[in-house]
């Protein structure tokens, strides 16, 4: 039985004011995913797949949109006002098997979104969901070359536990209680970084509030 | 996630018309010529159609379209949108079908509902925005429905509907439409939250609306202003709402006097309409005089109390932000004074630099509201429009030492005619889209009835073939008709050899006004 998607939401803004709304990935979203895929360069494709793939088949994107909510998990970061809706990054979880306390994580953002902050947020809220999850760590492949992600993650406290054939193998130890890691917000991670100020409310209202609802 | 002390109020706007079909079942909700329709019938024709809604896949936050006039249809509509947990986006009739397309576009809506009398220009706006878009009429006199056009008495006859969908307060509940200094209209996203506290300062604070009343409610609804200070404010209240569809002041009298408006509520040209009409009387129910949209001259407030007997309340607000600040306009009252800020309501004052500025020093008004908006859709709005998440209101004003607030002059070029505010730019960019245009500057000349007229001085280009015989004025106004709403359209035309325009290119608007000057 498939579970019903959580109803969570957050909203935020980019430099340019552009909103970005934050939610869990839904089974009517493959649409909106394959067309984010298509926004992905080739290079980014693959950078997440670390395979030269060009679209995802009706069986992948089935996997990656009708998810239970606990063992996998994914953030959707989708622009509400383009028409139709565009995703424009994904974070997701899937937890290990053969060590529960762990799951495998990865981030990606369409190219045009890069350095905005989308990606740090979508990790953030991903970290926090996965804490409520039971889950102590995420573990990452990520490709040497991919320095915007190495980045990223060096930021968040990540481990390099190996490198093989340019792939680093990677740990983040998340906190132990979601209010440790609410002490930066996502919202506000998105916003200081767009902003690129530190303190002070700078956006409309919207910024940040989160709710359960929807408007995508 | 994770609990975060008491779990958030959820609720909808769509709850006003259900509270009062508890409170007062037969009570009459509004009234439109020979029609009218009480608190349960409302109640019943919100829910059956925002079940139909739901029933052709609408899901919460998606946005439906609302194209009417001020009916009994535009009440069903939008509080069944609402009601369905969709985002209401309001879009005024009276604009062209081009202007309409590019809303639905900018509001990505799925649906566009319209009364019978708007079902062609909704229609084709829809069609014309996305083929998929679907298009539903309500029709007031029709006793059955038939496809996607309903009948509001079958749909009061549905068996007993299920409550409004419960969303979180700070959920999106509509995009209103502004005509703001850039070319397009910005679409303001408002919550079912900023939306409540608009009505309830309009009906207790400024108004003290009661079951008692009754309003006269010919201010577009589809308007912020008619939306919150006549549709909701008075079914917060319990007072009915007395439509007329197109204003008229013969029309308003007749209302006033056989139906007992107690409340009116409108722009400055409507009362100076009011005042001036001969069935003019102190002798009614009338007891206040709601006045927006413009500034009100002293001598309109005055001719107000002598011919119609009650007081005139001006309100300071904008589409992004309603009420402000309001005050009775007294003999006294310097012009400018828009009065004190509403519960909640802080009101600063900016330099250019950003920099808050003390008691009676003019600059940028700024404003913090609980009925401020969400966001803007578009991304530059959103970045010009806010500092430090204060509302940058695009007025010129101060905070006097009794904290009340003095407005100035506006910082952008805006013509406010009859209660609308018009955009120069867009409209002079619709003039010299004319194929025999060189260039053309807009300008507010003064008008005693709608406060400010639309003027433009166009020069014509020297090359191309004309018709000796052509009636350039007319062809002008023929274009304009076909691409801006009749507000928009200047009334007073003159050709000229050169626009005064400054070394930067910037419209000299003093001489230019010189211009019509002259000529009167």
């Amino acid at each position: 039985m498939r579970a019903s998607p959580p109803k969570d939401r957050v909203d935020g803004m980019l430099r340019d004011g552009t909103w970005v709304i934050f939610r869990p990935i839904r089974p009517r979203d493959k649409a909106a995913l394959k067309r984010g895929m298509a926004m992905l360069s080739p290079e980014s494709r693959y950078h997440r797949f670390f395979a030269a793939i060009d679209s995802l088949s009706s069986a992948q994107l089935k996997y990656f949109t009708e998810i239970d909510y606990n063992d996998h998990f994914a953030w959707f970061a989708v622009l509400p006002d383009t028409h139709p809706p565009t995703g424009i990054g994904v974070a997701r979880y899937i937890r290990l098997p053969n060590d529960p306390e762990s799951a495998e994580a990865a981030v990606t953002v369409v190219d045009d979104y890069h350095r905005h902050g989308v990606g740090t947020a979508l990790l953030r809220l991903l970290a926090g969901t996965a804490i409520e999850h039971g889950i102590k760590r995420f573990v990452l492949a990520v490709m040497g070359e991919n320095e915007p992600m190495l980045h990223l993650l060096q930021a968040t406290g990540a481990v390099v536990d190996s490198w093989e054939d340019g792939i680093a193998q990677v740990h983040v130890d998340l906190p132990a209680t979601a209010e440790e890691l609410a002490k930066t917000p996502a919202p506000e991670i998105l916003r200081h970084t767009a902003e690129g100020r530190l303190k002070g409310r700078a956006g409309p209202r919207g910024v940040g509030t989160r709710f359960t609802g929807d408007d995508s | 996630m994770t609990p975060e002390g008491p779990p958030p109020p959820e609720t909808s706007l769509a709850e006003l018309v259900s509270a009062a079909a508890v409170r007062d079942p037969d009570g009459v909700a509004a009234v439109c010529g020979p029609q009218g329709i009480t608190y349960a019938d409302l109640d019943r024709a919100v829910g059956a159609l925002s079940a139909d809604l739901l029933d052709r896949g609408i899901t919460a936050g998606q946005r439906v379209a609302v194209v009417a006039g001020n009916g009994l249809e535009f009440l069903v509509m939008a509080y069944a949108v609402l009601r369905s947990g969709a985002v209401l986006v309001p879009v005024s009739p009276s604009s062209p079908a081009p202007e309409i397309t590019g809303m639905l576009r900018t509001a990505n809506v799925e649906i566009v509902l319209s009364d019978v009398e708007h079902e062609g220009v909704a229609w084709a706006a829809a069609t014309a925005f996305d083929k998929r878009c679907g298009a539903i009429t309500l029709d007031v006199t029709a006793k059955r429905s038939r496809g996607d056009r309903l009948s509001l008495g079958q749909l009061t006859t549905a068996p007993k509907p299920p409550p409004p969908a419960r969303l979180h307060a700070a959920a999106p509940a509509a995009i209103l439409f502004t005509s703001g200094s850039t070319s397009r209209p910005k679409g303001v996203v408002h919550s079912h939250a900023s939306l409540f506290r608009n009505a309830l300062s309009v009906a207790w604070e400024m108004t003290a609306l009661t079951s008692a009343d009754s309003m006269l409610g010919t201010v577009p609804l589809a308007h912020s202003f008619g939306l919150s200070a006549v549709m909701n404010a008075c079914l917060l209240a319990g007072a009915r709402i007395e439509l007329l569809p197109k204003f008229d002041s013969e029309a308003a009298w007749r209302l006033i006097r056989d139906r007992g408006v107690t409340v009116i509520t409108g722009v400055p040209t409507m009362y100076r309409r009011l005042a001036d009409d001969e069935h003019a009387s102190r002798n009614t129910d009338l007891r206040l005089a709601v006045v927006s949209g413009a500034p009100c001259p002293r001598d309109l407030a005055r001719d107000v109390r002598l011919r119609m007997g009650v007081h005139v309340v001006e309100r300071y607000g904008m589409t992004e932000a309603s009420p402000l600040t309001w005050r009775v306009v007294a003999a006294d009252s310097v012009e400018g004074d828009v009065g004190w800020p509403g519960w909640g309501v802080h009101i600063r004052a900016v330099d250019p630099e950003g920099k808050v500025l003390g008691k009676d020093k003019a600059g940028e008004i700024e404003v913090e509201a609980p009925s401020m908006l969400l966001r803007y859709l578009g991304p530059e709005d959103n970045r010009e429009g806010f500092h430090d998440g204060w509302l940058r209101t695009g007025d010129i004003g101060l905070v006097r030492p009794d904290r009340g607030v003095t407005l100035k002059s506006r910082l952008k070029d805006i013509i406010l005619r009859g209660g609308y505010s018009v955009a120069v730019g867009e409209v002079e960019r619709a003039i010299v889209a004319h194929k025999w245009v060189a260039d053309a500057a807009v300008v507010g000349v003064p008008d005693r009835e709608l406060g400010e007229e639309l003027a433009a001085a166009v020069v014509l280009r020297k090359q191309g073939r004309r018709p000796a015989d052509l009636d350039v004025v007319a062809d002008l106004e023929r274009h304009m008709g076909d691409r801006l709403a009749s507000w928009k359209r200047p009334r007073l035309w003159k050709v000229v050899d050169q626009v005064p325009r400054t070394p930067l290119g910037k419209v000299k608007r003093d001489e230019l006004l010189g211009l019509f000057d002259r000529e009167e």
